[in-house]
């Protein structure tokens, strides 16, 4: 990544952050930190071409940006849409994204082991959260 | 299903027919008796007479809307196809066809392959396209023989190649098969296929008209609606466009299955009349065995079931017509999609509940599985629908049903999930009490057939 100096602004959860044009709205808000992360388990920061998959990082966009401040009509997966300048998105303050990660994360454990103790992840697993 | 050749006779249908007029000719699927009957004229004039734009201009004006099923406008599509210098572009002919109840682009390979090639090489010159693939459903060896026939004989007459006519345009035509998995025919899943990989979709954006094949800007299109350029660059796109109504120009293939008298494969102008399409004596005459009619699905398997009262008939009560906008009317409620022209008809003997599950069981075996809310669902849903069938429901899974729906809608990659959805969604809407009987009547329900619903006494 490198650095062109011109930064976006984008609201997340009534947050402002400052980020570099190309960042994904789920860094933007690790950037920010705390409750308005969306927990992502597909996406690897370090191994190109991953997220997209799981669908649990899904988030809502209140706006666009400042150029066309229209709404999203879906949900998007924050690990892979980039953020535009004037973005608002909503995470921890959308009904709809908590209807739905809830509905995603029922999916993912209704074929899932539950072998939680012997899991290298335990502990550290965003299912468990 | 066996297409009964007779039955197929385009002498026997009303209208224009833009596509399949010549299907009965004897030898059409050679060059020689292709070109006497006026094939390749459309190369020659777009070659010869037009710019490249012209022919875009041409197909914008016809209002030709994809036939693949989402029916976009093709003209807009090719309009956005980035032009970056040095930089190649791709057409490629959808023809992975594997909607269940969708078979009209069989039809037309199998027999005029020359159109669609003709097709090819007059869309890839308005795209300035020098190599186009035909990606076909790997289960259609024999049709990809066929194809690879007429390929070798446009080649041979110098309308494939280097120099096409003495123009300067060059252009190489492969015929690719696939690996026979529903998935591939969406755009980004035949894309990946294409290159050699696994056929999974694409996240969007970038879209194929900006990254597509190997990086460079490509164009998906359906086969129908390529070939339907053919007719619209010889005969000019207002001409096209006469037919049909609104927003629905032309003529588009129905492929009409189920429980009708006479099914097959039909050329329709747009905006007949649906009653006219089922009962008509030029179209299925009407259902099999004179039995009642219980419900439709208009437009292939991912598009919302019709009962009977909805199908002739909108809720406004308007005759409900075959076009785009007719058959969508009243939205999920009460109206369905023109989709890929998969007519699918059924008589009072046949089970919504069996024909949901059996969907269902499609399209759990076909997601690929990247996305959760996808992979999970329909074989969620599957199991669920199993289970109602199969006289071991309860209640609570009907609801169930529609709350598993609601958690995969929208939230998917790509429209398979969707697709999935929205049938089982539709036909819990209008049809919940059969579904409560497979569960208060289970052991009847294993032995006969509800039979016909009730019409809403509101509606
Ligand atoms: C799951 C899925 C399956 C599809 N299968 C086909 C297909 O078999 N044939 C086809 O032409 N389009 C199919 N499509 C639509 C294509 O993605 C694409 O929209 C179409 O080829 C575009 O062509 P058109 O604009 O000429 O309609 C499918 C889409 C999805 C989501
Ligand atoms: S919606 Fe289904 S078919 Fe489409 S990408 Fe996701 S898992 Fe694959
Ligand atoms: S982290 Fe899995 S979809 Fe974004």
């Amino acid at each position: 990544m490198h650095r062109s100096g011109v930064m976006i602004k984008v609201t997340i959860d009534n947050i402002e952050v400052e980020v570099e044009p190309g960042t994904t709205i789920l860094n933007a808000a690790r950037q920010i930190g705390g409750e308005v992360v969306p927990p992502a388990m597909c996406y690897y920061s370090k191994l190109p071409g991953t997220g997209g998959k799981c669908r649990t990082c899904l988030v809502e966009v209140a706006a666009g940006s400042t150029a066309d401040p229209r709404p999203m009509p879906k949900l998007v997966a924050s690990c892979s849409t980039n953020v535009m300048d004037g973005m608002i998105v909503k995470n921890k303050t959308s009904e709809k994204v908590h209807e739905n990660r809830g509905g995603v994360v029922e999916f993912l454990l209704a074929n899932h082991p539950l072998d939680c103790p012997v899991c290298d992840q335990a502990g550290e697993c965003h299912l468990q959260d | 299903m066996p297409i009964d050749q007779a039955n197929l006779n385009p002498k026997y249908m009303k209208g224009r027919k833009l596509l399949i007029e010549q299907v009965n000719i004897p030898g059409i699927e050679t060059f020689d008796v292709y070109r006497k009957n006026g094939g390749y004229r459309s190369v020659d004039k777009a070659i010869k007479t037009m710019s490249p734009d012209d022919v875009v201009e041409e197909v914008k004006k016809s209002g030709l809307r994809g036939r693949g099923g989402a029916g976009f406008p093709t003209g807009m599509k090719w309009s956005f196809l980035a032009k970056p210098e040095g930089v190649p572009r791709y057409l490629v002919c959808n023809a992975d066809e594997s909607e269940p109840g969708t078979f009209k682009d069989r039809y037309l390979m199998e027999y005029l392959p020359h159109l669609l090639i003709e097709g090819m090489i007059t869309s890839s010159y308005a795209l300035g396209c020098n190599l186009s693939f035909i990606y076909i459903r790997g289960e259609f060896m024999w049709i990809l023989d066929i194809l690879e026939k007429a390929i070798a004989e446009a080649y041979a007459q110098g309308y494939l190649g280097k120099n096409i006519l003495g123009s300067g345009y060059d252009l190489d035509l492969r015929v690719m098969p696939g690996g026979g998995a529903y998935i591939c025919g969406e755009e980004t899943a035949l894309i990946e296929s294409l290159e050699g990989k696994r056929g999974n979709p694409r996240i969007k954006p970038p879209f194929p008209a900006v990254k597509g094949l190997w990086g460079c800007p490509t164009v998906v299109n359906n086969v129908e609606s390529i070939a339907a350029v053919v007719p619209i660059v010889n005969d000019g796109g207002d001409a096209y466009a006469q037919i049909g109504i609104g927003r629905s120009t032309g003529t588009k293939l129905i492929s009409a299955s189920g429980n009708l008298a006479r099914p097959g494969v039909y050329e329709i102008d747009l905006g007949l009349s649906v009653e006219e399409f089922i009962y008509g004596d030029d179209y299925c005459r009407g259902m099999a065995n004179g039995k009642k009619l219980k419900a439709c699905i208009p437009g292939g398997s991912s598009v919302p079931i019709l009962p009977h009262y909805l199908v002739t008939k909108t809720a406004a009560g308007e005759d409900r017509l075959m076009t785009y906008e007719s058959l969508s009317d009243g939205g999920f409620a009460t109206g369905s999609m023109l989709g890929s022209g998969g007519f699918i008809v059924f008589d009072e003997d046949q089970c919504i509940v069996r024909n949901t599950w059996n969907f269902a069981r499609f399209y759990s075996h076909e997601s690929c599985g990247q996305c959760s809310p996808c992979r999970e669902g329909t074989s969620w849903m599957e199991k669920v629908l199993y289970r109602l069938e199969n006289g071991q429901g309860n209640l609570r899974d009907i609801d169930l049903l529609a709350e598993i729906n609601k958690k995969i809608e929208g939230n998917t990659i790509c429209p398979l999930g969707d697709a999935a959805a929205w049938p089982v969604a539709a036909a819990i809407h209008h049809f919940r009490e059969e579904f409560e009987w497979h569960v208060t009547n289970k052991e009847e329900s294993q032995t006969r057939n509800f039979g016909l619903s009730k019409e809403p006494v509101s509606a």
